[in-house]
């Protein structure tokens, strides 16, 4: 349980920004005090591991484009972070290119 | 670079064009080459002297060439989505899993090895042809294969 409980932890500290004990708190209703004991090893109870849980999977299940950048932009690797900016400004490049608004220049 | 950047790119490695030039040989619809060679020109990918478009800033160019493997998957996400959604008979596109043993490995690269030369062979033959074709008309073609657990790892490495 323990060593779930640190994973479930870390996942949910991650997805969230590393936020702070009062942010946790809001966030799952759980103590303010519970949630320091939580966070310095303290046992989770099942209705509490349970409660994070649903919190980080709720987290995924956001799928606006800005709730899915968020979640990118802390959990992706640099790397794979670089392939979507380039994957999504040659997107926009090629919108830009079709649009007639820019077609303001006649060339030659 | 974008697909029209690049053909735009490779229509003028041959020789200089003009605006209705450009447009015959890429195939592209006008405004969209009228958008893309102003900011082609902004960015020294091209430049423009007296109604002639030529490359412009070689470095410019191997900069933007940087992010070949990034254009490729491009092409390769643009022939998947050309092939689904038309029917004509001209396009294939085969994506098999299969269990090979050693001999069919053996015959199956043999196969891959004579397409390769086939394809080479075909290019030199265009070097001397007197009408030169143009470039919309070009056939995008591949080939390949991997092991469908290396490309499971790949996936898994690169998350």
């Amino acid at each position: 349980m323990k060593s779930a409980q640190s994973q479930i932890l870390k996942k949910y500290m991650d997805l969230n920004g590393q936020p702070t004990l009062r942010e946790i708190c809001e966030d799952t209703g759980i103590q303010l005090t519970r949630i320091f004991r939580l966070l310095n090893g303290s046992e989770m109870k099942i209705g509490e591991y349970m409660t994070f849980k649903n919190r980080i999977n709720k987290n995924f299940s956001g799928n606006s484009l800005q709730e899915l950048g968020a979640q990118c932009d802390r959990l992706l690797s640099e790397e794979i972070k670089s392939e979507l900016v380039y994957l999504l400004k040659n997107k926009i490049k090629m919108q830009n290119y079709k649009s007639e608004a820019r077609s303001y220049i006649k060339a030659a | 670079m974008t697909i029209v950047e690049r053909i735009i790119i490779e229509s003028l490695a041959t020789n200089k064009k003009n605006f209705e030039e450009i447009i015959g040989d890429t195939g592209l619809p006008e405004l969209i080459v009228t958008n893309a060679l102003p900011e082609m020109i902004m960015n020294e990918l091209l430049s423009y002297k007296s109604g002639q478009y030529s490359l412009g800033n070689m470095d410019k160019i191997k900069e933007a060439n940087k992010y070949v493997c990034r254009e490729v998957k491009d092409i390769m996400s643009n022939l998947v989505d050309n092939n689904f959604n038309d029917n004509s008979e001209n396009k294939i596109l085969k994506l098999q899993k299969v269990s090979m043993t050693k001999t069919e490995e053996k015959i199956f690269f043999s196969q891959l090895k004579s397409l390769d030369s086939f394809v080479n062979q075909v290019k030199s033959n265009r070097k001397f042809d007197n009408e030169k074709t143009s470039i919309k008309d070009q056939k995008i073609v591949f080939w390949g294969q991997t092991d469908y657990q290396s490309l499971v790892n790949q996936s898994l490495n690169i998350a």
